[in-house]
């Protein structure tokens, strides 16, 4: 018997054989959860922005926005506050086009109520016990009749507050959880976004479990108009271009 | 200015296969897909000592997070033995289906050591400096130790075959 006699009989009792590939989606998935044990993103940021303050900021916002709604008639929301159950379009969805409802206020979407609790950061994923920290955006109803222009650089820089590139590693009802791998702008390892458009529509892309995207969000609110998508060369240059690293 | 991680989960993806036929030859199904989850995690935790060339490295990391499980059953065996007071003698455990129990009976000759230097080498395809990444050993040693293992193998695979002629 030879070498190769040996190894020939050895693969014909391969236990391996007969193993299946992994669906493709299932091995992203596991890839994207062992990357969920990292400690903290890469961080290149010349614009750091403590995500923890902005999202109690955010509860702080929603809360003070129900107890002013339950509490007197007087108190009315201002016209261009957009509430998670409005169907109004959303032109203040930081999408960086000219800003065509006049002054705007800078107070965020508020996540459906009951939601808020749960989303109260940090949380502490990992088995060593190590911070993760979480952002929470929210997403308002882009509008049908707003024309987009190809993103640009300046705008994404002057807007946005947080740019990150991330992987979606679930969709829970409107939740998308995202992975952050790199922050150009603000500092988050998970991004939560509540999807309040009604539809699975995530700033113009279908979010997919395990895909790559660059998220960008002005006031916590997800940038649209292109300025969030699909992980691509040519947002990615509009993202580099706006935050260089220094 | 690129992302660090980019070629982490381009790298991991080509791994996962490797890595799942790997373990599927040496272990059960449910150990195997826990084992592969562990190895991703170690490897994303230690991918900065990644080489340009995983795949050796990515059995080592395999290897070491196979012999934990494996050690943990054992704590567990122990101690489920204390509790029922099970005597449960060591088998070997021939693999489902076996489809040439003669080569399984063979390489269960060998040394645990050895064998696993052959299996390396058929199964895994990988040559002496491979092998020697993966387990730890000089690539000298490895060829030295690996050839006498095949010669070790072939003859008791000729004995069986001599036994069994009429």
């Amino acid at each position: 018997m030879t070498d190769d006699d040996l190894r020939d009989r050895m693969r014909r009792a391969d236990p391996a054989a007969s193993l299946r590939p992994l669906p493709e989606d299932e091995a992203r998935r596991l890839v994207a959860g062992a990357a969920l044990d990292v400690p903290a993103a890469p961080r290149f940021s010349s614009r750091r922005l403590p995500v923890l303050v902005g999202a109690a900021a955010v509860i702080a916002v929603v809360a003070g926005v129900l107890v002013l709604n339950g509490g007197g008639a007087e108190q009315a929301p201002p016209p261009d506050v957009a509430l998670p159950t409005s169907t109004q379009a959303g032109l203040e969805n930081g999408s960086g086009l000219p800003d065509t409802s006049g002054g705007r206020l800078t107070t965020t979407v508020a996540p459906p109520p009951g939601t808020t609790t749960s989303s109260a950061p940090p949380a502490t994923t990992s088995s060593e016990g190590r911070k993760t920290t979480v952002a929470v955006l929210a997403e308002v109803p882009a509008d049908p009749d707003v024309r987009c222009r190809a993103p640009e650089a300046a705008v994404l820089a002057e807007r946005a507050q947080m740019a990150f590139e991330a992987t979606v590693l679930k969709l829970e009802g409107n939740v998308v959880t995202l992975q952050v791998h790199r922050a150009w702008a603000g500092e988050a390892d998970l991004v939560e976004v509540r999807n309040a458009t009604g539809g699975p529509v995530l700033a113009g892309f279908e979010p997919e479990v395990g895909r790559r995207y660059l998220v960008a969000a002005s006031d916590l609110k997800v940038m649209g108009c292109g300025y969030s998508g699909i992980d691509e060369p040519a947002l990615r240059a509009v993202y580099d271009e706006a935050f260089p690293k220094r | 200015m690129e992302p660090r991680q980019t070629g982490f989960e381009a790298v991991a993806q080509e791994l996962i296969e490797p890595l799942r036929r790997y373990l599927a030859r040496r272990t059960d199904a449910a150990t195997a897909d826990d084992v592969l989850s562990e190895t991703l995690l170690v490897a994303w935790r230690r991918r900065a000592e990644m080489p340009a060339e995983p795949l050796a490295w990515a059995y080592a990391v395999a290897r070491n997070c196979l012999a934990n499980a494996d050690r943990a059953r054992r704590r567990q065996d122990r101690l489920l033995v204390r509790i029922w007071q099970l005597a449960r003698p060591p088998e070997h455990a021939p693999a489902r289906d076996d489809p040439d129990p003669g080569l399984a009976r063979a390489l269960a000759r060998l040394s645990s050591a050895d064998a696993e230097l052959v299996r390396l080498w058929a199964w895994e395809e990988l040559g002496p400096a491979e092998i020697a990444q993966v387990v730890g050993l000089s690539a000298n040693a490895v060829s030295i130790r690996l050839h006498r293992a095949r010669r070790k193998l072939k003859s008791l695979l000729d004995e069986q075959a001599e036994g069994e002629r009429p």
